[in-house]
């Protein structure tokens, strides 16, 4: 397809050229033309059923649905020509025939196609009699995730296309024929072993399909919206989150033909809600054997300044620091840099779990990934595994278990988390005069070895950039200001090396990933701006260590 | 399809055809504002557009001054009055650079007008004043500095005015999120000698090394009927110097406006001159019906025009009646009030509401009148006469009036004009210009009635000019009276603006969506500006609207007519008595509402 030469046409009296293979509908959005459509969506199989995107074409004695017309080169459509807009009105009316008067209770309302459809090409006044609607089942339980109401549905066949083309379970199909056409399950069943079922409720244009989980909860336009990433696994699947007053309410995919197309696993729409859990909200100190207190950035960061300065002048490498994949390239860039520069330590590494090993490999066939990090590929990028000789954790943690370190300076929970061996990670940070964490969450394993825990922004409170299992560096946005005290780690890195008169870049993730892109080989010639909303690969380059 | 797929903007090559509606292009360059600018400063042209009938171009910053002073001087344009400037930040426009002064331009000869689009630097929007060319400019280019952080080079106050001193960054700019708050600590000065007057100072001693008087009037003064501060020095009773302050009642209206929908602006417009809310209602339903080509059906039209001119009476009336109390004639207040009360009954009949009514609404009014209305407006309108002779009769040739009101606050026609003075206080200095006739809206065409205009420019001249506006106006009423209400509904029926009646949106689906959708998104007008100006009793009230095609409006502005009135204030005060201040604001009828915004 993508061999053919490009070809050009015309659309309501404006020259448009596209690639051979393209339909005219998606050729009419690079005019600025939005064609209404049900049935037709860009990821999933042409099948022309719902009629709402009809347009007249020179030559062709009836008109044509433009979701099912390839572009020809010369070829000539009338979109806005007065019966091609007579159709789409008497095809919506066509539609909204035996629709039930639900707006006010559906929750699709809002961002429902036929609202909106009526808005733009609608218009009309209705002619239907009441109580001459044709009713269906309501409130079809369809497992834990989708609910049915079967009347609302416009036969559109979105959802039992994806359930054939895409996750492969044909869980949803049509039944019995005529003006008693209904989508579902077999027998009604719920659906299980689905694990991309949530997606049909996101291309549902109707509130025919719903997520329970998100049902009720929020009306959607008092929702505001963020662009940002899933942070489930290594595939990094671009995500809308949709929040208000503080509280994410849902995880909406984000098109980005290069990673996720459409969609997202179950598993990564439900993290949402790990995001508010359990927060850790301010600085945590434990000294010298006496019991956990709160403490202000101030006193918290005055203890690990003393602690460091007292083992760096001893010797630097009794200090080790591990970093995080899923933490953002820009704080493990200023934690390497802090570890390399302002420490003065060989003993820097991410891979805590061995899940960078797992990068590449696919936990099914669709996105999953079996790393559950979403930025492992950037920190091997950064170069934040040790050079050839030097310990990698599990030397970190025999040194640990040995008493040689005297600071272990932590990004993330994954040591904990990650490992199976928690006994292990236990025994040795035992041993370790002071361990200091950057934890966004509280964990009791965490509370029983650590001194120092210092509240981390989540990754929808800061800016950044990951690089997912492809190689493809992609931005996220920060949704809300971090939750009370806590603090973005790269900032409060930048902090600590200040009170060790040293300089580290500060600032948002937008300014450090410029200096980043300017220091570091693996990402020169990026730029913020440049990663756009879908990201870019990173620059063919070896991984360098960092620093000096 | 969200509203987070809207398209924001136009992607049309041509970046000087932003709005992607082209006029004859010949028709367009034949324009005489168009053909003088080409010849002139034919390098200094950007782009021409006509957009709804508005007239714009764009120039390039540094040509700015001289292009004003042509429009300002050549024999052909004559464009004397700077009508308003607006700040534009075109962040989530599909538009470079960032930033966008506009300003509108108005020929009181020609009745003819033009929008000067300057673009202007992303990191440090800088442009040169006008103030050299028109005073207007003073105000208005604080308010652009204030609110977008626009440098006008060589203004001679660049400094805030409706926000407060301690307030950090810009609020109309679009990275400026609308529920930040400020703590605010103290109070200021425009005078800096005098910021410790908690401290007990009650003088100030000037450049020239006199120690005088300084009293500090409002904001909270009896006499200001509304929030306004004026700081003077005085010689003996004289004002030699006095620094006007505003803002205290600034509500960020236009702010607002952009995270509202169009309906949800009604109310907020309430409460701009609130003394004749409807005025503001359909000023601004205009203004959306200019962007959208609405027609408003006849009955809705003649509603307006007959309530209109109804809240113009009742504006004049307060505005005279406190102005006499001020001047200690207390009785007149009470024969102005009275006859207020029949006319709020009158309103209230229609909408329920007095005060703040929301009656308009995009396409129409917001319900029909009841049955019987035209009787009640007729016996309403016979009853206005006699109020209006008893004060004729006990203050216009009153010995005390009249030294008090004749020969003080004296503005003359070309300082009117190049203030951007409009409406009564206008008309009263000379400057014969109503928009009602001049530029005829809604139901003004055909209609017969006079425009007042007297050459004095003083109090008693605008007393007069009000007196003799109240007959007109009730003229008009009785000719809509006499040609009786039009059949037919009250508002459109277009469905991109108008609920569906109530019966239809519990009937059938089309009606339900059509309902829920206005109530909840409201309508999406297409991407485009426009500048749609109204005469209210204040003066021209202007509404430049640009809308990037969802449901809020981008950016609202408001050229409200008191605020160009009250900016000289100052000059109007200096060597005034200061006794005489009370009777000379009382007759620029001052809305704080109106002038903070």
């Amino acid at each position: 397809m993508s061999e053919r030469p490009p070809v050009t046409l015309t659309i309501d009296g404006k020259s448009v050229t596209a690639a051979a293979g393209t339909n005219v509908l998606e050729a009419a959005k690079l005019v600025g033309i939005r064609v209404p459509n049900f049935c037709y969506h860009a990821d999933l199989s042409w099948e022309g059923s719902c009629r709402m995107c009809l347009v007249g074409i020179e030559g062709r004695p009836k008109l044509v649905p433009s979701c099912c017309e390839e572009v020809r080169e010369g070829m000539v459509v009338h979109f806005g020509r007065p019966d091609a807009e007579e159709a789409r009105r008497r095809q919506l009316e066509f539609l909204l025939v035996n629709h039930p008067l639900d707006c006010p209770i559906c929750d699709q309302a809002g961002e429902c196609k036929l609202q909106d459809y009526y808005m733009e090409h609608g218009g009309y006044d209705s002619r239907m009699p009441r109580g001459l609607k044709v009713h269906k089942r309501k409130v079809v339980d369809l497992g834990d995730r989708i609910m049915l109401d079967k009347e609302r549905c416009v036969l559109c066949s979105r959802c039992v296309r994806f359930c054939r083309e895409v996750s492969g379970s044909h869980a949803l199909q049509f039944f019995t024929r005529g003006v008693t056409t209904e989508i579902g399950t077999e027998n009604n069943q719920p659906i299980t072993g689905d694990d991309y079922i949530g997606n049909v409720v996101d291309i549902c244009p109707v509130g025919a399909l719903t997520s329970k989980d998100f049902r009720f909860k929020q009306r959607v336009w008092f929702l505001k919206s963020a662009e940002s990433v899933c942070t489930q696994c290594a595939t990094g699947c671009n995500v809308r989150v949709d929040h208000k007053d503080g509280t994410i309410y849902r995880y909406v995919p984000r098109r980005n033909e290069a990673v996720n197309k459409s969609w997202m696993c179950d598993y990564g729409r439900d993290s949402y809600a790990l995001l508010h859990e359990a927060r850790v909200t301010m600085p945590r100190l434990r000294l010298d054997g006496g019991a956990w207190h709160d403490a202000d950035w101030d006193e918290a960061l005055t203890v690990v300044t003393v602690r460091l300065a007292e083992a760096k002048a001893a010797d630097p490498a009794s200090i080790a620091v591990i970093a995080s994949a899923r933490q953002s390239n820009e704080t493990n860039w200023v934690a390497a840099r802090f570890a390399r520069e302002v420490l003065g330590t060989p003993h820097l590494d991410y891979r805590v779990d061995g899940s960078q090993a797992k990068t590449a490999e696919m936990q099914d066939k669709l996105l999953r990934r079996r790393d559950p990090h979403p930025n492992n590929a950037g920190c091997a990028a950064l170069g934040l595994a040790p050079a050839a000789g030097m310990g990698d954790v599990e030397a970190i943690l025999a040194a640990c278990e040995a008493g040689k370190v005297k600071v272990l300076y932590v990004l993330g929970l994954e040591l904990w988390t990650g490992r199976s061996d928690t006994d292990r990670v236990a025994r040795a940070l035992a041993k370790v005069p002071c361990v200091v964490v950057h934890a966004a969450h509280a964990l009791p394993a965490v509370d029983g070895v650590a001194h120092v825990i210092l509240a981390d922004a989540e990754v929808h409170e800061q800016e950044g950039t990951f690089v997912n299992a492809q190689g493809r560096v992609q931005r996220f946005e920060r949704v809300m200001p971090p939750a009370a005290m806590a603090r973005p780690a790269a900032a409060v890195l930048a902090d600590v090396a200040g009170r060790l008169d040293a300089s580290l870049p500060a600032g948002d993730g937008s300014a450090l990933f410029a200096a980043l892109a300017a220091a570091h080989p693996s990402f020169a010639g990026l730029t913020w701006a440049g990663l756009g909303r879908f990201g870019a690969p990173l620059p063919q380059a070896t991984p360098q260590t960092v620093g000096s | 399809m969200s509203t987070l797929d809207t398209p924001r903007g136009s992607t049309a090559a041509d970046p000087s055809k932003f709005w992607g509606e082209a006029k004859d292009a010949a028709a367009l360059e034949a324009d005489p504002t168009v053909r003088v600018l080409r010849a002139e400063h034919g390098a200094a042209m950007l782009g021409v557009e006509d957009f709804r009938g508005d007239l714009s171009v764009t120039i390039r910053p540094d040509d700015l001054l001289l292009v004003a002073q042509t429009l300002k001087i050549h024999p052909e344009l004559r464009y004397d009055i700077l009508a308003d400037i607006a700040g534009l930040d075109n962040l989530l426009l599909d538009r470079t650079p960032r930033f966008h002064s506009v300003y509108h331009f108005y020929s009181t000869t020609r009745k003819k007008r033009v929008r000067v689009h300057v673009p202007l630097d992303d990191a440090k929007p800088a442009v040169d004043s006008l103030t050299p060319l028109y005073k207007s400019a003073n105000w208005a280019e604080r308010e652009a500095y204030d609110l977008f952080g626009f440098d006008f080079v060589n203004h001679p106050d660049l400094r805030r005015i409706l926000t407060h001193e301690e307030f950090v960054g810009h609020p109309l700019r679009k990275d400026y999120p609308p529920d930040r708050r400020h703590m605010l600590s103290r109070s200021y000065s425009a005078y800096p000698g005098l910021e410790a007057e908690h401290e007990g100072r009650h003088t100030l001693v000037g450049a020239d090394g006199i120690e005088r008087v300084y009293v500090n009037l409002g904001p909270s003064h009896p006499a200001t009927h509304g929030t306004l501060r004026i700081q003077a020095l005085l010689d003996g009773e004289i004002i030699v110097d006095s620094k006007t302050e505003i803002g205290y009642l600034h509500r960020c209206f236009e702010k607002m406006a952009e995270t509202h929908t169009y309906t949800q602006v009604f109310p907020f417009t309430d409460r701009l001159n609130y003394i004749s809310a409807f005025n503001n209602n359909v000023g601004f339903a205009m203004a959306v019906e200019k962007l959208m080509q609405v027609d408003v059906p006849p009955r809705a039209i003649w509603i307006r025009t007959l309530l209109m001119e109804f809240n113009r009476i009742m504006d004049h009336m307060i505005c005279i009646g406190t102005n006499l109390v001020d001047m200690g004639a207390l009785t007149n207040f009470w024969y102005f009030f009275n006859p207020r009360e029949r006319i709020y009954e009158l309103i209230e009949s229609t909408c329920g509401a007095r005060l703040t009514v929301s009656y308009g609404r995009v396409g129409g009014v917001a319900q029909d009148i009841p049955d019987g209305f035209a009787e009640h407006a007729r016996r309403v309108a016979n009853e206005m006469p006699e109020f209006i002779a008893y004060v004729d009769k006990l203050a216009t040739r009153n010995v005390i009036f009249q030294q008090r009101t004749r020969g003080t606050g004296v503005v003359n026609r070309e300082n009117a004009i190049s203030w951007g003075w409009s409406g009564p206080n206008g008309r009263a200095s000379g400057l014969d210009v109503d928009l009602r006739r001049d530029a005829p809206y809604g139901g003004y065409d055909g209609l017969e009635f006079a425009v007042p205009v007297r050459t004095d420019g003083d109090t008693f001249s605008r007393y007069m000019v009000r007196m003799q506006e109240m007959h007109e106006s009730l003229r008009i009423i009785h000719q809509l009276l006499d040609r009786g209400v039009p059949a037919g509904p009250h508002i459109t029926r277009d469905h991109r603006v108008a609920l569906p009646e109530k019966n239809r949106v519990y009937g059938n689906i089309e009606a339900l969506m059509n309902h829920f959708k206005l109530i909840m998104h409201g309508f999406s007008p297409p991407v485009g500006e426009v500048y749609s100006y109204t005469e209210t009793p204040t003066g021209e009230l202007g509404f430049y609207l640009v809308s990037d095609g969802s449901g809020k409006p981008y950016r609202l502005k408001v050229r409200a007519p008191s605020f160009y009135t009250f900016a000289a204030n100052d000059e109007m005060l200096r060597g005034q008595m200061v006794s005489d201040f009370v009777a000379i604001l009382g007759t620029l009828n001052i809305i704080a509402g109106e002038l903070d915004r």
